[in-house]
């Protein structure tokens, strides 16, 4: 049960100094999601449940210290969590290549349905071929780094995996 | 399916109902932090401002200390000496600067009529979409929502949520903001709303209105949360599109966004609120 509380406490560290890393520039070039990881990681190795509660927990922290509508990066990260859940069906998670381009392709979706979102609320903000191709490479970017932390996480918990 | 999958889809769908519930609700709305999510902040945000400093003072060791180590070993002695004096010489320029940020907000609060608290920035929007900042001042200062954000260069924002010991101040660079504002010079009137960190626009401003690249943007007084004739910006581009009703005017803030530390805020409360609370 230490990986889950690591995974919880690293996030809220996360959360709330990204803000301060990036500050505050928009999607940067390597805006690297470790939410989504971590929410994979659990799905992996801790079952739905724990996924799913990590998600929308997180999701609400973002949207309490953002400027934000509230609840709306739960809504983004319950998305995501769909995303991978279903993707599980498709991919293997516990491999190498079904991590990156599981968690790539749930870090792109959750962009994607951000920018509709706003571009539905009239926001000045348009999906422009620059963003999206921003969007992909922190999406590999992530799905890249997300290899590692699941050999790391694994090394630390012995847990069996669980079918998704 | 099996039981478990369709818990985990029951799961799912009752929280994605709350979220949806959350963002429905909050549409359209400036509400302050509830009590729960105020509980959250207070709990939270200490952690925020640690961490924050620890970085700050780790970067700082590093890069005015470690960087340094890879030294010939004969010079170790004479170049740690210097270290300490680089150390030493960089920490009282860090005063300097500090002393001299906080003499400009000094002097700035000295022209607004309005009494003011100076606030230390301490953690910034973690989605990276929207421009917002927390300040390690809330209720027990005497904040409130829609109270005025300014630094010594000009208006910083206002504020969103307050909970006892901290808040959240939206920026004007943001996308949800709205400052009205008038061109300093000529006095014409419009609305200035953020695009990005380092740019904002004056929607609003007729084609016949007449204005020039580097005029001075200040606030109009009209939008109820800012004083009167506080610096918001300056023109750097004018656009005159044949289709649009309006010009198409490009504003570049005072304040350095991504540099801000410390910030006052201007304990002028809002007389809508003030007045909805003295009828509740």
């Amino acid at each position: 049960m230490i990986i889950p509380i690591i995974a919880w406490v690293i996030s809220l560290f996360y959360i709330l100094n990204k803000g301060n890393l990036i500050k505050g520039g928009g999607p940067g070039f390597l805006d690297i999601d470790l939410v989504t990881i971590f929410m994979c990681y659990l799905l992996v190795r801790h079952g739905s449940t724990a996924a799913v509660v990590f998600a929308f927990v997180q999701g609400i922290l973002i949207d309490v210290f953002s400027a934000g509508l509230l609840g709306m990066s739960a809504l983004l990260y319950l998305i995501a969590f769909f995303c991978v859940y279903f993707g599980c069906r498709l991919l293997d998670l516990l491999s190498p290549r079904g991590q990156v381009i599981l968690v790539a392709s749930a870090v792109f979706l959750r962009r994607i349905v951000f920018v509709l979102i706003l571009e539905a609320f009239s926001l000045k903000v348009t999906l422009s071929f620059s963003s999206i191709t921003l969007f992909a490479i922190s999406a590999i970017a992530t799905g890249i780094v997300a290899v590692p932390v699941f050999v790391v996480f694994d090394r630390l918990e012995r847990t069996p995996a669980r079918r998704v | 399916m099996t039981p478990g999958r369709i818990k985990t889809f029951w799961i799912w769908i009752v929280f994605l109902f709350i979220a949806l519930f959350l963002v429905s609700s909050n549409l359209g709305k400036h509400r302050s932090w509830n009590p729960a999510e105020q509980l959250l902040v207070e709990v939270a945000a200490p952690i925020q401002e640690l961490s924050y400093k620890t970085v700050k003072s780790v970067e700082g060791i590093w890069l005015k200390y470690f960087a340094l180590v890879n030294l010939r070993s004969q010079n170790v002695k004479l170049l740690n000496e210097i270290n300490k004096l680089r150390m030493e010489n960089d920490r009282y320029r860090e005063l300097v600067s500090t002393n001299k940020r906080l003499r400009e907000l000094l002097q700035f609060k000295k022209k607004i009529h309005w009494p003011v608290v100076a606030a230390q920035v301490i953690g910034r929007d973690p989605s990276g979409w929207f421009e917002s900042i927390i300040i390690d001042k809330g209720k027990s200062s005497g904040l409130k929502v829609n109270m005025p954000v300014v630094n010594s260069r000009g208006v910083v924002g206002r504020l969103v949520s307050v909970s006892p010991n901290y808040a959240k101040a939206l920026l004007i660079v943001d996308q949800n903001s709205a400052v009205d504002c008038l061109i300093q010079r000529s006095r014409e009137k419009g609305i200035l709303k953020g695009l990005s960190l380092k740019l904002c626009e004056l929607d609003y401003v007729v084609k016949r209105s007449d204005v020039r690249v580097g005029d001075r943007v200040v606030t109009s007084g009209m939008g109820r949360i800012f004083p009167k004739g506080l610096p918001v910006g300056e023109v750097t581009e004018i656009a005159d599109i044949s289709w649009k009703l309006f010009k198409d005017i490009k504003v570049k803030p005072l304040v350095d966004f991504a540099k801000l530390e410390e910030v006052l805020v201007i304990l002028k409360e809002d007389p809508l609120l003030s007045q909805a609370k003295k009828k509740e």
